[in-house]
């Protein structure tokens, strides 16, 4: 027989832990709902310059500095030709394209030559980051603003790398080979550079592109997916986007530029050595190491986040292929914070170290362990009676609810501000999404992301395949 | 209270603002459709009025009185894309003393002052279009605006208003302006032209400041006003390299047998920025006397100088691209490498690199 005494004190012990865990998503949850109240002053302050026809018009002037655009590739010998044709024809006066060929398996090299008359040049610029070996240098006949390099497998941040070398132009822009850019983005994404402060880095707002209508390499049509592990990311997105990343504008800068879309100063990308080959989530761990060089090096260069360029990507539509993409993010996300571990709450750092790092350690990083014991605690302490039932009911729908909260409040914000989705039907399926989200799909990404860790500490430096359906002309659902 | 009961307060708290958030969100919505639907209605009568003006009896009155029927930020955006695709400039002029006295319109100037930016931006796009000698004080001030939004937009009332002072401050001013903020002054220079040149004239002196003197050269290249590229050229050999740069540039915009003998000699310039610059600048004077010195140039042992001295034989015609090909057989590794580069280009990729 177990004493009465052990019970009472398991009982307690129960009661305090859950106490605790209550606490952490109430005190979690509010620094969200602050975030949120921080990123109104902002959203309003780019929707004012974004909205201003006559200034866009002045903006789009030769007065804007001249851009790469790195396009890493492997594999992509389907939609390539498409994808250089719409990063050739976005709406900016002084681009060039730099598509690196990760030696790809199929004929991504030949139907490029094919296609844009390739001719091989000598490989005639500095190597300024030490990449795998580069088979050849080529320039296009029909436009001057294409270099293609093809190179020996070396993974994702090994392709940016040759291409940041191969680069002519102080800043660049790193773009997923399938992501959908829309064509006045770079002009939007360019305008901090522009009208601001010295800026070391913009990142620009990701959008699901499931379901929308896809013609030429542009999406033409916005649509919210009818299928729930598309429609529930969109609201997800929409959540990080317009208001998360938005508030870190205020609070010391974004910890995420987005490696799908996302223009840095080259110079500053060079001396840190570029992309860190091995990292599975290369763009946060860029981010972070140019936070702690600025910071290091007493630069006062910002790094924002502004919410009207947009690109478009397709997002997993498969449980097993989100999985892979959440484990994967996740187990970045603990490199990354364990790498730069010295910057915690270390004041040199100022609101990165202090508030930024903290925020993505306890918040992030710990969220799901601690999401997922409050949830085991509840039910445990319900079943031997050591909380009662209102509380444990309560519980769950506060915690649920919070996060509810905070999709809807994302949905009002798109709706009042950029309001992409122009369709009713649109709207009430974003408002549904908002609900089920916190019904099954936050929980089944709590468990992802717990395989993180267990992954991260066996060493596992895989991506894990990434199957996409492609968005060849793609007609809305 | 216990646990119990502030998590049913938090519960309940959550549902009506949840409530209300979704309530607002139809409620705006609808309003946005109907407001939208009415706009519209009033944008085709304005339309209607603006052809009756334009195309019809010339009278303008019917489309003053449509305009005063839209919300005032409504007009201004129609008068605004009107100003800058439709109206010719004596048009243009008779607009703007129509609608100047409008109620909207003044309520839309009162607006400089205004703490929120958004209300100065929307002044300084209205002195764009109605601006005048009286409101110098004014743009001069949102020129100066910390939001450069505002002075981005101010700027387009410039011509407007300046005058042969405003515009000596404007260029004293310009070299410390933002790079978007300057290049948008320097272009609308370029309605001033007679009166600028005199005021820049002053300025381009060898004890200037060199920060100074490079913005002031660019824009002297810019305007290609020839007194003021004289001047400018006259300033090739001064010690700071960036102005010898700033110079080279701005003589490719000044086709001038002086021009070339003054670009020869800065390819060979210690600093190969001052010798790129030179050697690009031959090739947008775009005369067959730069293929011999550019023959040369290629051989510089700057893969800049090289590139641009490419580049620049490349624009010369058949005649250039003939030496080029010449180039390719050169025994000098690096000179054959950057001939094949260049010369595999394209007419139309070559006017690309050309052009930028």
């Amino acid at each position: 027989m177990i004493p009465a005494e052990w019970i009472q004190v398991v009982r307690e012990g129960l009661a305090t832990a859950d106490r605790i865990a209550l606490l952490y998503f109430l005190a979690l949850n509010s620094f969200y709902a602050f975030l949120l109240i921080v990123s109104i002053p902002e959203l309003w302050r780019h929707w004012q310059v974004s909205e201003d026809e006559v200034l866009q018009r002045l903006l789009a002037s030769d007065a804007l500095p001249p851009v790469s655009i790195l396009v890493p590739a492997y594999n992509e010998e389907v939609t390539i030709a498409a994808s250089v044709l719409s990063f050739l024809s976005l709406k900016y006066p002084r681009l060039e394209v730099i598509l690196v060929n990760d030696g790809s398996r199929d004929r991504t090299v030949e139907v490029l030559i094919k296609e844009f008359d390739l001719y091989q040049v000598p490989p005639a610029y500095p190597r300024t980051i030490a990449t795998k070996p580069v088979r050849a240098v080529y320039r296009s006949r029909m436009h001057s603003r294409l270099i293609v390099i093809d190179k020996d497998n070396g993974g994702k941040a090994d392709s940016l790398n040759a291409a940041l070398s191969a680069a002519r132009h102080p800043f660049v822009l790193a773009v997923d080979a399938d992501t959908l850019i829309e064509s006045d983005a770079l002009l939007r994404l360019a305008r901090p550079f522009v009208l601001g402060k010295h800026v070391a880095a913009v990142g620009g707002t990701i959008r699901v592109a499931n379901s929308c209508r896809v013609e030429m390499g542009r999406v033409v049509d916005a649509r919210v997916s009818s299928q729930w592990l598309a429609g529930c990311q969109v609201v997800e997105y929409l959540r990080a986007f317009l208001f998360g990343r938005l508030a870190w504008n205020r609070l010391g800068g974004n910890l995420v530029i987005s490696g799908a879309f996302g223009l840095f100063r080259r110079k500053y990308m060079v001396d840190i050595g570029g992309y860190l080959t091995g990292n599975v989530t290369e763009d946060m761990d860029l981010a972070v190491r140019l936070h702690r060089y600025l910071k290091e090096r007493n630069i006062n260069a910002q790094m924002p986040f502004i919410p009207d360029p947009v690109a478009w990507t397709e997002v997993p539509s498969s449980v097993a292929v989100l999985g892979r993409q959440r484990e994967r993010w996740h187990r970045g996300l603990i490199g990354t914070m364990i790498s730069h571990r010295r910057m915690l709450l270390n004041p040199r750092y100022g609101a990165t170290g202090m508030i930024a790092m903290p925020y993505f350690v306890f918040g992030e990083l710990l969220a799901p362990v601690v999401e997922v014991t409050g949830y085991f605690l509840t039910i445990v302490g319900f079943l031997i009676g050591a909380i009662s039932w209102q509380f444990g009911l309560l519980f769950l729908s506060v915690a649920v609810g919070y996060g509810t909260l905070l999709s809807v409040w994302a949905v009002v914000l798109e709706e009042v501000s950029f309001r992409k989705y122009r369709r009713r039907s649109d709207t009430l399926r974003l408002l549904a999404f908002a609900f089920i989200e916190g019904l099954g799909f936050r929980q089944m990404t709590v468990w992802f992301r717990l395989q993180a860790f267990w992954k991260y500490f066996r060493g596992v430096e895989s991506w894990g395949a990434m199957t996409r359906q492609g968005f060849a002309n793609k007609k809305p659902e | 209270m216990n646990p119990t009961a502030i998590l049913g307060v938090a519960a309940i708290a959550q549902a009506v603002f949840l409530a209300g958030l979704i309530a607002f969100l139809l409620f705006r919505r609808r309003r946005t459709v109907v407001r939208s639907e009415r706009l519209a209605v009033l944008l085709v009568e304005s339309q209607v009025a603006l052809k009756g003006w334009i195309a019809g009896d010339g009278v303008i009155e019917p489309f003053i009185r449509s305009l005063r029927e839209l919300p005032a930020e409504s007009a201004l955006d129609l008068a605004s894309q009107l100003a800058a695709s439709v109206l010719t400039s004596d048009a243009r002029e008779a607009f703007a003393s129509a609608v100047r006295d409008e109620p909207w319109m003044r309520d839309i100037l009162g607006r400089a002052t205004s703490r929120a930016w958004w209300h100065r931006r929307e002044a300084a796009r209205a002195l764009a279009l109605v601006g005048g000698p009286a409101d110098r004080i004014v743009v001069e001030r949102l020129l100066g605006d910390g939001q450069p939004a505002v002075a981005v937009l101010a700027i387009s009332a410039f011509p407007r208003v300046a005058d042969a002072q405003m515009i000596g401050r404007a260029l004293d001013r310009l070299p410390n302006l933002p790079s978007v903020i300057r290049k948008f002054l320097i272009a609308s220079f370029q309605q001033l032209r007679t009166a600028v040149e005199p005021e820049l004239m002053l300025r381009l002196t060898p004890d200037a400041e060199p920060y100074a003197l490079r913005r002031w050269i660019e824009l002297a290249g810019a305007l290609r006003l020839n007194g003021a590229l004289d001047a400018a050229a006259a300033l090739d050999s001064h010690h700071d390299p960036r102005v010898r740069r700033a110079v080279a540039r701005a003589l490719g915009r000044r086709p001038h047998p002086d021009s070339l003998a003054a670009l020869r000699a800065l390819c060979g310039d210690p600093d190969p920025g001052v010798r790129a610059a030179a050697a690009r600048a031959m090739g947008q004077l775009g005369s067959v006397v730069a293929l011999a010195p550019l023959s040369r140039v290629v051989h510089d042992p700057s893969w800049n100088v090289r590139y641009e001295a490419c580049l620049a034989l490349g624009s010369l015609g058949e005649r250039g691209r003939a030496a080029l090909g010449q180039l390719r057989a050169d025994p000098d590794r690096y000179v054959a490498d950057m001939a094949r580069l260049i010369s595999g280009l394209g007419d139309g990729a070559l006017l690309e690199l050309v052009a930028e």
